[in-house]
């Protein structure tokens, strides 16, 4: 196994934890209390 | 049932695109989830279905290629990959409660398609798969760290230039594709040269922001309690945009590594 597979297998490990692990977690309250949200659900 | 459910419940119009949802200005699905809701934690572990499916069939492309070392064993796989892939991706577009179905069979495919298509390129670029792969999913752990920190802050104008530079790429890809009949094709794209990386990288670039729009439909549809089949759709459209943002970086790549 050279460099290669070692850093971007390691990139690919740690992108999906990150993922995985904070994808499950609400936004911060700076994202989520904003008044210019997009609004996927309103009449445009 | 009153006037105003009724409504709700039936939509104002009998066209599909203009029912429901669309039309209530601060929607909560109160009434429109029957077996359940959409959670943060569905959509991310259909998210990981659909990326295994795609991994299994893309697997199975890949040693097909490798096996017989002939890129003609793999064409067909490729295009059916392809062409599936499109048709089941319009078939959820406008279908999202069949979403349940057809993003796992969209991977399925897709992942055919991308298997040959990444054997392709590792045997003219060695190791150039698990880069584009690295720098892929990468991208998708430090943009969702952006995003739900609030570092990002996607807005209407946000997505309606991400949505405006999307609809011109894919209008400068399907005008090439059909100049490809005639023998002739929009060189820069395909070039090389600092112009078609540069090029490539605005593609890089508008995908991997793309990964953020998909982070504020599926958190603002589960803030919403959302039905659970969007779960899936959410996935999916995470799905697509992964895609993208994988055989984008994977050209890029190869471009870099042919002026070696």
């Amino acid at each position: 196994m050279g460099w290669n597979e070692i850093i971007f297998g390691g990139l690919i490990v740690i992108g999906l934890g990150a993922f995985f692990f904070f994808g499950r977690f609400r936004a911060g309250k700076t994202q989520r209390d904003r008044s210019d949200k997009i609004r996927w659900w309103r009449k445009s | 049932m009153s006037k105003h459910n009724a409504l709700t419940t039936f939509g104002r119009t009998g066209n599909p695109m203009f029912r429901g949802e669309a039309f209530k200005p601060d929607a909560t699905f109160a009434d429109s989830a029957t077996d359940g809701r959409m959670t943060l934690a569905g959509t991310v572990n259909k998210t990981g279905i659909l990326l295994v499916l795609c991994f299994i069939t893309a697997s199975f492309t890949w040693n097909i290629f490798f096996r017989s070392g002939d890129p003609a064993a793999v064409t067909g796989l490729l295009w059916i990959g392809l062409i599936g892939g499109l048709v089941l991706a319009l078939i959820t577009i406008f279908k999202r409660q069949w979403a349940g179905i057809t993003a796992p069979l969209y991977a399925l495919a897709e992942g055919l398609a991308l298997g040959g298509i990444s054997a392709m390129f590792e045997a003219q670029y060695p190791g150039i798969v698990i880069q584009a792969m690295g720098l892929t999913f990468g991208t998708l752990g430090i943009l969702l760290l952006a995003y739900k920190s609030g570092l990002i802050k996607p807005t209407e104008n946000f997505r309606l230039m991400i949505v405006a530079a999307t609809g011109g790429i894919a209008l400068l890809y399907l005008v090439s594709f059909v100049m490809g009949f005639f023998g002739s094709s929009i060189g820069f794209i395909h070039s090389n040269g600092l112009f078609g990386i540069g090029f490539s990288l605005f593609v890089v670039a508008i995908a991997a922001l793309s990964l953020v729009l998909d982070f504020d439909f599926i958190e603002e549809a589960a803030e919403r309690g959302a039905p659970k089949y969007l779960e899936w759709y959410g996935a999916f459209s995470l799905m697509v945009t992964l895609i993208w943002l994988y055989l984008e970086i994977l050209r890029l790549l190869a471009k870099l590594r042919s002026r070696n």
